[in-house]
């Protein structure tokens, strides 16, 4: 007996405890398991694009949400507003109104996790990148798409908490305005100038670019590539012009549009019909599984309309002139739109009839109206925008003239707010062109240039690194110049 | 000649289980009216446990048999007398010693009756062998071999040895009280002396408990322990479905980690935050495992509660450890019991003050609540009038409730030998509430074996426990209080009314639908569980005092809910899409551990010294998981189950949970005592869990001493008792989530396909904290024992200190780098206080069988907030912004039961506002946030009990109440039922009257509102709680088989009937509604225990 309890004793000594109190949920994996298998690594890549599908970001508020309720796209006001002003007063907590300040802070949060998930994926893949993933394609795949990932997010981070007409001043350039991280801890960063995340995002593109390069000859239109669903070699291209767009940096932005549009092998369509969202015109976009029945509640319609995401009829039709002269526009008809003559509003269609279940980040025509801004000529530049237009029905007969600078930006601004209804990208557009005053409703807002800033989380001033309240192993940040434009 | 004949020859009945033989002589003798006497002789094996079953056999023959072919003579001789001799024929060889003499206790000098008297050679070999036993008077004859030992042993003495040199005439053998088989303290994984104990501890036999709460053990721990606190829930009320929730001398955690009924179920004891550890026969589990334990299978329960008590738990010990230890199989031939006990619950309503139906009428209009000028305010007011007229007043409180009869049955068979023993145990519960259809069963099986050889023991014991559980059709009760009473249940035709009124008063329109209406549809909200223990345990004494012990556990356990609402029920009254209507909540969950310790132990005496080390290795892991399923679309009530919904709810967060943990404990104890007077005890344990990023064996510790006084011998005579008792230690607690200090990457919130991937999501689960580690509780602990009157007043004394350092908390981070919070260690928590119990036995008369005791304890706990965090702080500043009831909130220095609230000066007479005082002492009308103050704490200042109990032959009886002073209470019902009221509902009776009408009017409510005043919190409405209750009547009686011809027939051995009552009556300072959700109940038990011949 005595024997026995020697040798249980011996059997199980405190060396091999280690190893068996190494035990963790089936749910959950140690990133030092999971990094050990290629399949491994794609989880952690699938993970970053299924997380921006969500509600905080792409899957509504960055997209359709509140990016649409800012540039009033929609007729209703959101939930708990009773006047439209109440949603740009971005300070304001009084109960009862659009969470305006909250909203911003959970896409704030939510980018931000997403971009500390890159990041700790990069770290994984310096650790044991090149002792796991032994396909080079995979390995330069990964590496390129979650630089691609982190430069796209901060640039739609910049977009929001940057400076409004960011090429038009260097006041705005210099504006400190948010972090750029590139380590998954919770150190605190500080808030960099506009410029300098301009900066940042390049270089994780161009590095991106150089990862993704054995893939030059993808052909986008491939019906059997679902590549377009992911950050793609075209997709950084179109991402450096928008960049580049943002930036005023013309000639670049002209040399990857063009880059763009002539390899990606997409190519405009001229017909919605049951696709309005466009597919086959998707550079990058993200796949949200059964997309219809997440996103139906907001674009449901039947005997009584309860979304607040639709358009009077009388709206749909100012918006795009659909009276008279631009009456052809197939992104105003019935592909497009469910029309109640009844209850006399206008539904979208583009995530109701949307069998592919795809969200669209950059689409092609963005690239047409980058080359239509930035190129030199105006002849160009307004064949550019009409090739656009003819495309979508109207006729050439009707060609906008780009002779001036103002006209381009007049002609892209109407072009913009049609092609990108419900994509969230028009607010953009306003805010890097300076644009005051042209919304739906604004003669009843007052839109005015700070609400185009938005205001930093509460939680951000408090705990991280921003006036006085600085990361006390390193130095102050420098002197803040354009603190006015994002305080309120 | 022939009467003699006759009277040996006089009929036997006997049963006799595992008696010393020396004892069964007497008893065959009682129970042929006779007396025995061994005259000068030894008798073999008169100690040896005997068992015997006679019916009508002549006494002689019995007698023959039992005693058997041995050298004695049995002599009958007249008037009952039978006398036992040496056979002169068969006189040893051997020189034998007549011996005689006279056995006596040494303080009393009473002399001790049937003690045994055994013959030993000196050796200790051929001890038990031959003896015999004191007779009426303590007297013992016998022979003894010259140089033979005589050794007397008596049950609660010392054995005393003699050696015979000579032959002795009238010998004194002087016995002292001895420490009783039982005097040990069971920590659940070692047994300690209770003499030389120096941990705090409270033991309670099951008896008592079941005396003061027959169907809930665990709440008649309170009149035992006054530290231990049952924390009464307003919301859930005698719902027999509610998990009660206990406390050991205050908070030790902050914060309140909630968690869902599944994790409950399944066994995740370290997730909730300040419930003691709970024990079962040495192994941990889960408190639902106590609470469905058949409260007939207690032995006892003992309460740790300093750290010298507990560090044998070390990481979980921070909250106490209540140990309950079932009864083990006794020996003895087959035994049959049978316990039963009838339950019936009233509700207890007393604090509901509802409007009757004129009342509230009338109150309405007074409240100006018809515009008479308005025809349709007019029409709605002559419609209720009408109603009120033709006599409708409905009860509507009545409505879901009833008498409830309960029921619990158990019965146990139990038997074996020496060597082996068995016990099997049945029982089962019907326990329906008092709302209607409502209950809560039990089912069980229990199979426990011994088997004991020599050096060897072994124990095993099989277990399956089956509970079923159902809610209420009829749903929360505060539906119930809300009806105003001139609203008629049913429709002309008696089917029950799906909407009772579309109340437009107001200006908006409410609709108001009838609770009674969905208990008629088929609702299902059902839950279940069921599982499997089994154990071994094992031990081997290699030596005399070296033991090994190794004790197994296996449990496997399955639990499941059910929740199911048809389309017709009311909350889906404002649904249009079909698909939508009707839900079902369905969730299923498995659980899986085991757990093995392995232990040595040794002691050592030498002299006036005992030495005694123990060594325990603990091993252990925990499987859980269960999935969570729900859907809506089920328009019939009689497609009840999930198939047949018309959609899955999309939403695939908070879907389940898998959970594997494993720990590795290592657990060190060496005490050493000094002549029963001084001891010294040294605890260690450390445990390795695979919740830590670092696996390393985290200590924890605690030394203690005691000093029993009254051994000393310049105090013998005055004190029969005085021990002195001071203990420090650490003790930990765990609760928190793997993830929190280990690199994690989660599937669970991305289990979504995305296309091109040929593989699942994962994310990050948090940023990990590799530093993280336990929280630790430094605890100090002074004890006073107090006893005199020949320890017929004892008094304890408890002070502790108990100091809870790098608390888990959460902690604030940037939100730009990416997550919100991360777990820290920071914070402290002071838990300060006493706990004192005095016990007298007022009056005792040992001839009568008279006893009268009478019991009193007092609790007294200060919490107090040494450190606080920021996301604290910043939780603080968000609670603090609440106009409503006051909610939680931490400050150091303060409470964490603190309550924050405005004061208030009362109602402006002039104006009818209220006037609040500010923070800078000014007054104002507008309430402000910013000027709430502390103004009192919830826990009571002081709390306990106190009882008394008189036991005469077989009756008994006790009286139990407890009490609790100084706390004070925010009285919602006056806010919601008063002053907040909104007039489509009913109200209290007391919002009526003392409202302020005019200006000069002097009262304590603001004027009526037709539209329900906001008033926010403030003083005005904080209470002082204090509050005696009259927890518990007892009274009982045993019925002996001997005394009753009826029971005798019925081949019972003794019937025990008892009735208790249970929070019979109240009295508090407090006039608010109790039982929001469920209302309280009383209860009256008869229970009933047999033992079958």
């Amino acid at each position: 007996m005595k024997k026995i309890a020697y040798l249980l004793i011996a059997l199980f000594t405190f060396a091999s405890c280690e190893q068996w109190l190494d035990v963790t949920p089936n749910t959950d994996v140690p990133a030092k398991e999971l990094f050990t298998t290629e399949n491994g690594f794609k989880s952690a890549l699938a993970g970053l694009y299924i997380t921006m599908t969500e509600e905080n970001t792409y899957g509504k508020n960055l997209s359709f949400g509140l990016m649409d309720q800012l540039a009033q796209m929609y007729d209703k006001l959101p939930d708990g507003t009773s006047e439209r002003r109440s949603i740009y007063i971005y300070d304001r907590e009084t109960s009862g109104a659009y969470n305006t300040k909250g909203v911003l802070a959970n896409i704030w949060q939510a980018q931000y996790h997403t971009i500390a998930n890159t990041n700790n994926l990069l770290k994984w893949w310096s650790l044991n990148g090149e002792t796991v993933l032994t396909d080079t394609i995979t390995r330069r795949m990964i590496r390129g798409e979650a630089l691609a990932l982190r430069a796209f997010l901060h640039f739609d981070l910049l977009r929001g908490w940057g400076p409004m007409h960011y090429a038009g001043s260097d006041e705005a350039k210099a504006m400190k305005c948010m972090p750029y991280r590139t380590v998954a801890d919770h150190s605190k960063q500080p808030l960099l100038s506009a410029s300098d995340i301009v900066g940042h995002i390049i270089a994780d593109l161009n590095e991106a670019r150089e990862c993704m390069s054995y893939e030059k000859e993808l052909d986008l239109s491939d019906p059997t590539s679902d590549r377009n669903m992911r950050f793609n070699y075209h997709a950084i291209n179109a991402l450096l012009a928008r960049v580049y767009n943002y930036a005023g940096l013309q000639d670049s932005a002209v040399h990857y549009a063009k880059m763009v549009i002539g390899e990606c092998g997409l190519t405009l369509q001229n017909g919605n019909d049951n696709d309005p969202i466009l597919t086959k015109e998707i550079i990058c976009g993200l796949s949200m599984h059964e997309l219809k029945d997440n996103l139906s509640e907001y674009f449901a319609f039947g005997d009584k309309i309860s979304t607040k995401y639709y358009l009077s009829i009388s709206t749909l039709n100012a918006l795009f002139e659909t009276i008279g002269s631009e009456s052809e526009d197939m992104r105003a008809k019935g592909t497009a739109f469910h029309i109640s003559t009844e209850q006399q509003c206008a539904i979208s269609l583009k995530y109701i009839d949307n069998d592919n279940e795809v969200v669209p980040l950059i689409r092609l025509p963005e690239m047409y109206y980058i080359a239509c801004q930035s190129v030199a000529a105006s002849d160009e530049a307004a064949t550019y925008i009409n090739t656009v237009r003819n495309k979508r029905g109207i006729s050439k007969t009707k060609d906008v003239v780009c002779d001036t600078d103002e006209q381009r930006v007049a002609a892209l601004n109407r072009e913009y707010r049609k092609e990108f209804y419900a994509e969230g990208q028009y607010f953009w557009f306003l805010k890097a062109n300076g644009i005051v005053g042209t919304l739906t409703h604004s003669p009843e807002v007052a839109l005015v240039a700070e609400n185009f800033v938005f205001p930093l989380p509460d939680a951000e001033i408090e705990y991280g690194w921003t006036e006085g309240n600085s990361n006390e192993e390193s130095e102050e940040p420098t002197e803040d110049a354009n603190a006015k434009f994002y305080h309120h | 000649m022939q009467a003699q004949t006759e009277w040996k020859e006089r009929p036997v009945s006997l049963r006799v289980s595992n008696q010393p033989l020396g004892k069964v002589l007497e008893m065959v003798a009682d129970a042929a009216g006779a007396k025995i006497t061994l005259q000068g002789v030894s008798l073999w094996n008169i100690n040896k446990p005997t068992s015997l079953v006679v019916k009508d056999k002549p006494l002689d023959k019995v007698l023959g048999e039992l005693i058997g072919n041995q050298n004695v003579v049995i002599r009958y001789e007249g008037e009952g007398q039978i006398i036992v001799e040496p056979d002169r024929q068969f006189a040893s060889d051997k020189v034998e010693l007549n011996v005689s003499g006279q056995v006596i206790d040494k303080a009393t000098g009473e002399a001790l009756i049937g003690a045994t008297v055994l013959i030993t050679d000196g050796t200790g070999k051929d001890k038990g062998a031959r003896g015999c036993i004191t007779d009426i008077d303590g007297k013992f004859s016998i022979r003894v071999g010259k140089k033979e030992s005589i050794s007397i042993s008596y049950i609660g003495y010392e054995a005393v040895s003699k050696q015979i040199t000579k032959e002795e005439g009238d010998l004194i053998i002087e016995m002292k009280p001895s420490i009783e088989l039982d005097d040990v303290v069971v920590t659940g994984i070692s047994r300690r002396n209770k003499n030389s104990f120096t941990g705090n501890y409270v033991e309670v036999k099951g008896d008592a408990l079941r005396k003061m709460n027959p169907t809930n053990i665990l709440k008649g721990l309170q009149f035992f322990d006054p530290s231990f606190k049952i924390i009464e829930n307003n919301k859930t009320g005698s719902d027999p479905n509610a998990e009660p929730d206990f406390q050991i001398r205050g908070d030790q955690s902050l914060g309140t980690k909630s968690m869902n009924s599944m994790d409950l179920m399944l066994d995740n004891v370290s997730s909730r935050p300040n419930t003691p550890l709970f024990v079962l026969d040495g192994f941990i589990v889960p408190m639902s495992r106590i609470l469905d334990l058949d409260p007939e299978r207690v032995e006892t329960i003992t309460i740790l509660k300093d750290a010298a008590a507990t560090s044998v738990y070390g990481s979980r010990a921070a909250n106490g450890v209540v140990v309950v230890e079932t009864k083990v199989a006794p020996d003895g031939d087959l035994s049959v019991s049978y316990n039963g006990t009838m339950t019936v619950q009233t509700p207890d309503l007393t604090d509901y003050n509802m409007m009757d139906a004129a009342t509230k009428l009338d109150t309405e209009w007074r409240a100006g609540l018809y515009n008479p000028a308005n025809a349709n305010d007019m029409n709605l007011y002559n419609r209720y009038r009408r109603y009120v007229l033709g006599g409708v007043d409905t009860y509507w409180l009545s409505k879901p409730l009833r008498t409830a009869f309960q029921h619990r049955h158990s019965a146990s068979v139990s038997g074996g030998t020496e060597v082996f023993r068995y016990s099997l145990d049945i029982n089962a519960a019907m326990q329906p509430g008092v709302m209607k259809e409502s209950a809560n069963n039990t089912k069980g099986v229990n199979f426990n074996m011994t088997y004991m050889k020599e050096k060897f023991t072994m124990r095993a014991n099989v277990s399956l426990n089956e509970s079923n559980s159902s809610n209420s059709p009829y749903g929360s009760f505060s539906q119930y209080t809300r009806l105003n009473p001139y609203y008629i249940p049913e429709d002309t035709n008696g089917n029950q009314q799906k909407v009772l009124d579309n109340n437009t008063v107001s200006g908006q329109s409410t609709i108001i639908t009838n609770p009674l209406y969905d208990a008629t549809l088929g609702i299902k909200d059902l839950t279940q569980s069921l599982n499997m223990t089994t154990s071994l345990n094992l031990e081997y004494m290699v030596l005399r005092n070296l033991r090994i012990t190794e004790q197994l556990s296996y449990t496997r356990g399955m639990a499941g809910t059910d929740k199911f609402l048809p389309a017709d029920h009311t909350s889906f009254e404002l649904e249009d899409d079909l698909t939508r209507k009707g839900s079902y909540f369905k969730s299923t969950g498995e659980m899986a551990s085991w757990s093995s310790n392995f232990g040595i132990n040794y002691n050592l005496v030498l002299g006036k010294h005992l030495f005694s080390t123990f060594a325990n290795w603990t091993i252990s892991e925990d499987r859980n998981d269960y999935v969570n399923l729900s859907a809506t679309g089920y328009p019939d009530a009689h497609m009840d189950d999930f198939i047949f919904g018309n959609k899955m709810e999309t939403s695939m967060t908070n879907i389940g949970s898998e959970n594997i943990s494993r720990s590795i404990g290592l657990i060190g104890q060496f005490s050493y005592s000094y002549d029963n007077r001084y001891s010294v005890d040294a605890n260690l344990s450390g445990e390795a869990s695979s919740r830590y990023a670092k696996h390393d064996l985290v200590p924890f510790w605690s030394v203690g001493g005691r000093w029993n006084a009254h051994n000393e011998r310049w105090l013998q005579g005055y004190l029969s008792n005085l021990v002195l008792r001071a203990s420090y230690g650490v003790t930990g607690e765990q609760n928190f989530s793997p993830s929190d200090a280990i690199e994690y990457y989660s599937f669970s919130g991305t289990m979504r396909p995305y296309a091109s991937f040929p593989v699942l999501g994962a994310l990050l689960s948090g940023l990990n904290n590799t530093e993280l580690g336990w929280a630790k509780t430094h605890n100090t602990s002074l004890s006073l024992d107090f006893g005199f009157w020949k320890n017929r007043v004892n008094t304890t004394f408890n002070y502790y200190n108990n100091i809870t350092k790098e608390l888990l908390t959460n902690y604030d981070l940037a939100p730009s780098t990416g997550y919100p919070t991360m777990v820290m260690n920071a914070g402290e928590l002071q838990n300060r206080g006493f706990d004192a119990t005095l016990n007298v036995i007022a009056m005792q008369n040992l001839r009568k069988e008279f006893f009268w005791t009478i019991s009193a304890n007092a609790n007294r706990n200060r919490n107090r907030i040494l450190k606080l965090s920021d996301y604290l702080k910043k939780v603080n500043e968000e609670q603090m912004k609440s106009a409503d009831a006051p909610l939680p909130q931490y400050r150091e220095g303060e409470s964490t039961t603190t309550l924050y609230v405005v004061r208030s000066l009362g109602v402006d007479p002039v104006t009818g506002k209220e006037v609040y005082l500010k923070r800078d002492g000014t007054k104002t009308f507008v309430w402000d946030a910013n000027d709430k103050v502390p103004v009192g704490d919830t826990n009571p200042l002081v709390s306990g009990t106190a009882s008394t109990s008189i036991n005469w032959k077989d009756f008994s009886c006790s009286i139990g109440f407890t009490y609790k002073y100084g706390g004070v209470v925010y009285n919602q019902t006056l806010v919601d039922k008063i002053e907040n009221q909104n007039v489509a509902y009913n109200l209290d009776n007391r919002a009526g009257q003392g409202r302020w009408e005019k200006p000069g009017d002097v009262t304590s409510y603001v004027g009526f509102s037709p539209t329900g005043a906001n008033t926010p919190a403030s003083t005005r409405f904080i209470m002082d709680d204090d509050e005696i209750r009259l927890a518990t009547l007892n009274m009982g009686y045993r019925f002996k088989g001997d005394d009753f011809k009826l029971l005798q027939q019925a081949n019972i051995d003794v019937l025990a009937l008892n009735f208790t009552t249970n929070d019979l009556a109240r009295l508090s300072r407090v006039k608010m509604e109790r039982g929001l959700d469920y209302p309280f109940a009383r209860s009256y038990t008869l229970s009933m225990s047999i033992m079958f011949r």
